[in-house]
């Protein structure tokens, strides 16, 4: 059901206080002092309301001839809440902060509460200073942060991106650093684009899968396309192909909705992933981004003036590699799943396969590029040995060390970069993060070494249309000017240049 | 007799869009070109695109709020560049509230030589198909502005077609694709019973071998 | 019927050996050029590439494009080295599905055996074959031109 919103009056105080108890406990306001909040002049208290049901309420406080506003409180009913109701409250309070004439908006949250920071970090909140032991009886610290009202109808701006530079159709929605939509047509049902008959060609349907995703896309953010302030394509790396059929599209689209185009680079598109999980990207970071396309060390200080690509793969790609050796193996498509399947409960350590480029004399000239080629290559002569000599091999300890092999390097290299350049987060990136033993392994040597690891959802890390929204909205959030529309599809653009 | 269904109708303005050989663009009113680009390269369809059509709107003097049909041809031709045009259409109808629909791009060719050569009757129309084959189609006449194409679209080597149809008496043609005799077919169409072609499948012609490659390759 | 010419002939014991044959081959090849490389997983296909993309000073670092399918790398005002990775193709139409300007580039393509027909009425087929007894890390490569345009060419 719809969430309305709606001003609160003295009528409202029973249900909201039976709320406000159930949420803040301890914390929670005495009756008399809400009451005198409602009824203050310089207050604004607003109520989410599903049908009849109070959802949520939230509360600001703007004095006459100030600067200043403070959100007073926010709240959402336990069992609603991950539903947007609190990013609807935070976007009234705010734009009445703005009507209000408000530069700044400041509020205080609990230490310990890691929802509401999230959320308020989405809507541009940064921490300035703490209360020790605010929160009492708790003991709590209280976290004291500020917002600028001043250019923030730029980052209300929405943004639609447009990704096919590989197997993927993806339309994307954001709003500033929000993530509103993330449509993918591998995800849908194939049936209901394709009418049944899937292309046997990735290209081919990619030109069906346009209108149907965009479709999907626009409900999902329940938007019309009048309601899209910018378009974003990634117009590179990838295929020419693939990736002409977005950018052809995308231009068409900004000519016929006059709205301004940004020409993204997919690989920067998979670092700004996480802006829309966490609200910010922190930097500087280093950025692992591993796909079946794509094997790439990249050393982020800013994400749109100073992307340094650190290393490559020199041959195959990590998934590539994957799915090689997963059909040595005699194992189906896609071989990531397919080896992590066999590779549970195996010995990762049955057989030592060798970890590309990690001699000391690679190590000088391609310290940060990966090589799984030779990898490959001993898997294969493995199989190939104990055939022809007609001894039984185990599938599960192959894929086991193999696997094994192909984390080992690509973690140890990306921790290697965070230490040579200081730099202590690292990003992971791509469809392979899919791997549980690449994330335990990540999780547990970035522990080890005091690295901050970031790793967004799934949906956010395979190619997706989101991502390259995302840049798109920080090009305009940086003040950047749109692109041209002559700007060209390029299968091998490299990752310094952002924007096209 | 049936007449026409409302949908079909082209109203007012359309945008013609072509990229199965080279880019072309055009803009009509009722069937009758208002302007029209053509770019003779045929590599160079999605830098071309974006521009071509914000030119050929421009030239026009329509905003692109006015198209109220898009018409793209659907080929046959070379699939990339094919493909750019016809997403460019499906974005640009998506965009502009349009209406869609398509067009076989060797008719446009047969519309033009007609115009020029009205004395003709039976037409062969080729276009190069790569792997020294040719794209074609054979035509007897036009008929209330549209083409009445009597063999094909289809894809052989030149040699072959005459094992196919009898080409002794025909005129051949290899003209290039033209956006305003597109839109102008089209708006024909739209006057007749059958009405247009929503049909926007783009015309392939060579289709991959039915098993797909995945699961086959070790060594090779 | 196609003229056939054996253009080299060899056992290259080593990465470097094979890169350095790349090295040597870019030196024969212009636009409208085709290569077909032949051979199994870990055969050297991707390596001999690297070699010929650094003898053609190409752009870009020449990996294996197999999820791609094909990049193109520029050469500074001359033909690009168009890097295909047949791999996940089926048939010939998929290949074709790509537009490559065959006539204006150098195009390289793993995997191709078979999917290349009537594309060209020249071009080369490099076969790779790895010593399979797990003894050597051996490679014998034979290089073989066809067309007129391959006659009496020797590396």
């Amino acid at each position: 059901m719809a969430i309305e919103i709606r001003q609160a009056t003295g009528l409202d105080l029973p249900e909201i206080m039976k709320l406000e108890i159930a949420s803040f406990a301890n914390d929670a306001w005495p009756e008399e002092t809400f009451h005198s909040e409602l009824d203050a002049p310089h207050t604004y208290y607003i109520l989410a309301l599903e049908g009849e049901e109070l959802v949520g309420y939230a509360g600001l406080s703007k004095l006459a001839g100030s600067d200043q506003a403070d959100i007073q409180t926010i709240a959402v009913r336990e069992d609603k809440r991950g539903l947007g109701i609190g990013r609807k409250l935070m976007d009234a309070l705010t734009l009445e902060a703005k009507n209000r004439d408000a530069k700044e908006i400041f509020l205080e949250v609990r230490a310990d509460n890691s929802v509401a920071q999230k959320l308020y970090k989405v809507f541009g909140f940064k921490q300035i200073g703490t209360r020790k032991k605010y929160y009492q009886p708790d003991g709590v610290d209280a976290f004291i942060m500020k917002t600028d009202l001043i250019g923030k109808e730029k980052a209300e701006l929405v943004v639609l991106g447009i990704e096919t530079s590989c197997d993927e159709t993806g339309v994307g929605i954001v709003r500033g650093n929000q993530l509103l939509a993330n449509i993918i047509s591998s995800s849908m049902d194939k049936h209901a684009i394709f009418g049944g008959v899937v292309p046997e060609i990735a290209a081919r349907a990619h030109l069906e899968a346009l209108t149907p995703v965009l479709n999907e896309a626009l409900e999902k953010a329940n938007l019309t396309l009048d309601e899209i302030d910018a378009i974003a394509v990634t117009n590179g790396p990838g295929l020419a192909g693939a990736l002409m059929v977005g950018v052809g599209a995308a231009k068409a689209l900004s000519v016929a909705t006059g709205k301004p185009i940004y020409a993204v680079n997919h690989l920067v598109g998979h670092v700004g992933a996480d802006i829309l999980d966490r609200g910010e990207l922190h930097t500087p970071t280093i950025a692992l981004l591993v796909s079946g396309g794509h094997t790439s060390l990249l050393l982020v200080r800013d994400l749109l003036n100073d992307v340094v690509l650190l290393g490559e793969t020199i041959d195959d790609a990590a998934g590539e590699a994957f799915d090689k050796v997963s059909r040595v193996l005699g194992l189906s498509y896609p071989g990531g799943p397919e080896i992590d399947r066999v590779a549970k409960d195996a010995n990762p350590a049955a057989i030592r396969f060798p970890r590309g480029l990690t001699l000391p004399k690679d190590m000088e000239k391609h310290r940060y590029d990966f090589s799984f080629s030779g990898l490959k290559t001993a898997v294969a002569r493995h199989v190939e040995l104990a055939e022809s000599k007609g001894e039984e091999i185990s599938i599960g300890d192959v894929a086991a060390s193999f696997r094994e092999a192909v984390v080992d390097v690509l973690i140890k290299k990306a921790i290697s970069a965070c230490k040579d350049f200081d730099v202590p987060r690292l990003l992971l990136g791509g469809g392979v993060v899919a791997n549980s033993r690449l994330r335990e392994v990540a999780k547990a040597q970035c522990e080890a070494n005091g690295i901050e690891l970031r790793i967004p959802p799934f949906s956010l890390c395979t190619d997706n249309g989101a991502m390259i929204a995302a840049i798109g909205a920080q090009l305009i959030m940086a003040g950047r000017a749109p692109s041209s529309l002559n700007f060209s599809a390029e299968s091998t653009l490299p990752v310094t240049i952002v924007q096209s | 007799m049936k007449s026409p269904a409302a949908s079909t109708r082209i109203a007012e303005y359309a945008l013609a869009i072509d990229t199965s050989a080279g880019t072309t663009v055009s803009v009509l009113s009722m069937g009758a070109v208002l302007a029209e680009l053509n770019y003779l390269e045929p590599m160079t369809h999605s830098e071309r695109i974006g521009s071509a059509i914000e030119k050929v709107l421009k030239d026009s003097g329509i905003q692109a709020k006015q198209i109220a049909t898009v018409v793209v041809g659907v080929g046959p031709g070379p699939f990339t560049g094919l493909r750019v045009g016809m997403a460019a259409a499906r974005y640009f109808a998506f965009g502009a509230k349009a209406q869609l629909v398509g067009v076989c791009s060797l008719d446009s060719i047969a519309l033009d030589f007609y115009l020029a050569n009205p004395e003709q009757s039976s037409l062969l129309v080729t276009t190069d198909a790569r792997r020294k084959e040719v794209f074609w189609a054979t035509y007897s006449s036009v008929v209330d502005g549209v083409p009445v194409r009597t063999h094909g679209p289809a894809v052989n080597k030149f040699e072959d077609i005459q094992t196919l149809v009898d080409v002794s008496t025909m005129a051949i043609t290899e003209l290039g694709v033209r956006a305003g005799a597109l839109g102008q077919i089209a708006f024909a169409q739209g006057l007749t019973p059958q009405g247009t072609n929503s049909d926007i499948t783009p015309i392939y012609l060579r289709e991959p071998d039915a098993v797909p490659s995945k699961g086959k390759k070790v060594s090779g | 019927m196609t003229i056939q010419n054996t253009i080299f002939e060899a056992l290259i014991p080593t990465i470097e050996e094979m890169h350095e044959l790349g090295l040597r081959l870019a030196k024969e090849l212009k636009a409208g050029d085709l290569v077909i490389l032949i051979g199994p997983l870990g055969a050297g296909k991707t390596t001999l590439t690297r070699g010929v993309g650094a003898g053609l000073g190409v752009e870009g670092n020449v990996s294996s494009p197999t999820f791609v399918i094909a990049r193109t790398h520029k050469r500074d005002g001359l033909a690009p080295l168009v890097h295909v990775d047949a791999y996940r193709l089926g048939s010939p139409t998929e290949l074709d599905d790509l537009d490559i300007p065959f006539a204006s580039s150098i195009v390289l393509v793993e995997w191709g055996k078979g999917l290349t027909q009537d594309i060209s009425e020249h071009w080369l087929e490099v076969e790779l074959v790895r010593d399979t007894t797990g003894e050597t890390e051996d490679r014998q490569v034979k290089i073989t031109g066809f067309g007129d345009r391959w006659a009496g060419v020797s590396i």
